[in-house]
């Protein structure tokens, strides 16, 4: 604490003359803390949207979630593809989609058949 | 010394104004908790009483258990898989198992078990649904399968984990004083 370029510091190292330089650290000290925190805190809040956008991004179509984009009953359902049905229930009664995925080229669709 | 004081109540009053924005702006991204009316539901599509023939690894015995079926497909296994994992209770239970059927992505049934905190569950990745759809002739999500004695006895399609297990539970009882 007492560097060889404060001389006062080293001479006199009574309080009267100590206080100013210890309230002055212990500002910096705390200045410090917040302005860490409040860095901490714009990373921590402006972290979210980038961990929203890295997720993959699903297509939803009634209680399907595909993974390419909807393109079409057609194109989907030629040649080697794939098809789930899901269900859902929507007041009450349960509605239906059959989820269509193609391996390559990606194409996905959705047929939904919703209860009467 | 005052200036330097009203300026740190400043900031702080600043500061304080920013946090509650930021919990208002985090309360708004939170969705609305909707009322879900239980939805219970038997396949009657489902042939009952077959013997599976197969039994993969990583699910209950199949002497008794119940069968939760998935999909990576399937917007509302989403809902499902997220009771699941609320509860730690149901990963406890050594009679229920999942059953995750994959679509044409590779890889998506680990990553739809690491999405929604599944891992602690006994589960088994179906690539394209096939040993459920060989099996059980299903090819429906969510859905439950419910086997006792080895042979499946009754086929749901349901959207609420904790009234299929009570309707589980309550057809084991009725069995079981039958029986007595």
């Amino acid at each position: 604490m007492k560097g060889k370029d404060s001389p006062r510091a080293s001479d006199d190292p009574s309080p009267a003359s100590a206080g100013p330089t210890c309230h002055t650290g212990r500002r910096r000290f705390l200045g410090g803390l917040g302005g860490s925190g409040l860095a901490v805190a714009a990373v921590i809040f402006g972290r979210s949207q980038g961990a929203e956008a890295a997720t993959i991004a699903l297509h939803h179509v009634g209680c399907c979630e595909l993974s390419y984009a909807n393109s079409g009953r057609s194109s989907c359902y030629s040649g080697h593809h794939y098809v789930w049905t899901c269900g859902e229930v929507v007041n009450g009664t349960l509605d239906q989609c059959d989820c269509c995925e193609h391996y390559s080229p990606n194409y996905s669709t959705a047929n939904c058949v919703v209860s009467p | 010394m005052l200036f330097v004081l009203a300026l740190a109540v400043f900031v702080l009053a600043i500061a304080v104004v920013i946090l509650f924005a930021m919990l208002g702006q985090l309360a708004g991204r939170v969705p609305e908790p909707e009322q879900r009316v239980p939805f219970l539901k038997s396949l009657p599509e489902i042939p009952l009483g077959g013997v599976p023939g197969e039994w993969p690894p990583g699910l209950p015995g199949r002497q008794e258990c119940t069968l939760i079926v998935l999909s990576t497909i399937c917007r509302s296994c989403a809902d499902i898989a997220q009771q699941l994992s609320a509860e730690p209770g149901y990963a406890d239970r050594s009679d229920v198992g999942l059953v995750i059927a994959t679509g044409a992505r590779a890889g998506g049934g680990e990553e739809f078990a690491e999405r929604h905190g599944l891992q602690r569950f006994r589960y088994f990745i179906d690539e394209h649904g096939d040993w459920v759809s060989a099996q059980f002739d299903l090819r429906l999500s969510p859905a439950a399968l419910v086997l006792r004695g080895g042979r499946l006895e009754s086929a749901y399609s349901f959207n609420d984990v904790a009234a299929l297990l009570m309707k589980v539970g309550e057809e084991k009882k009725r069995q079981e004083e039958v029986r007595t």
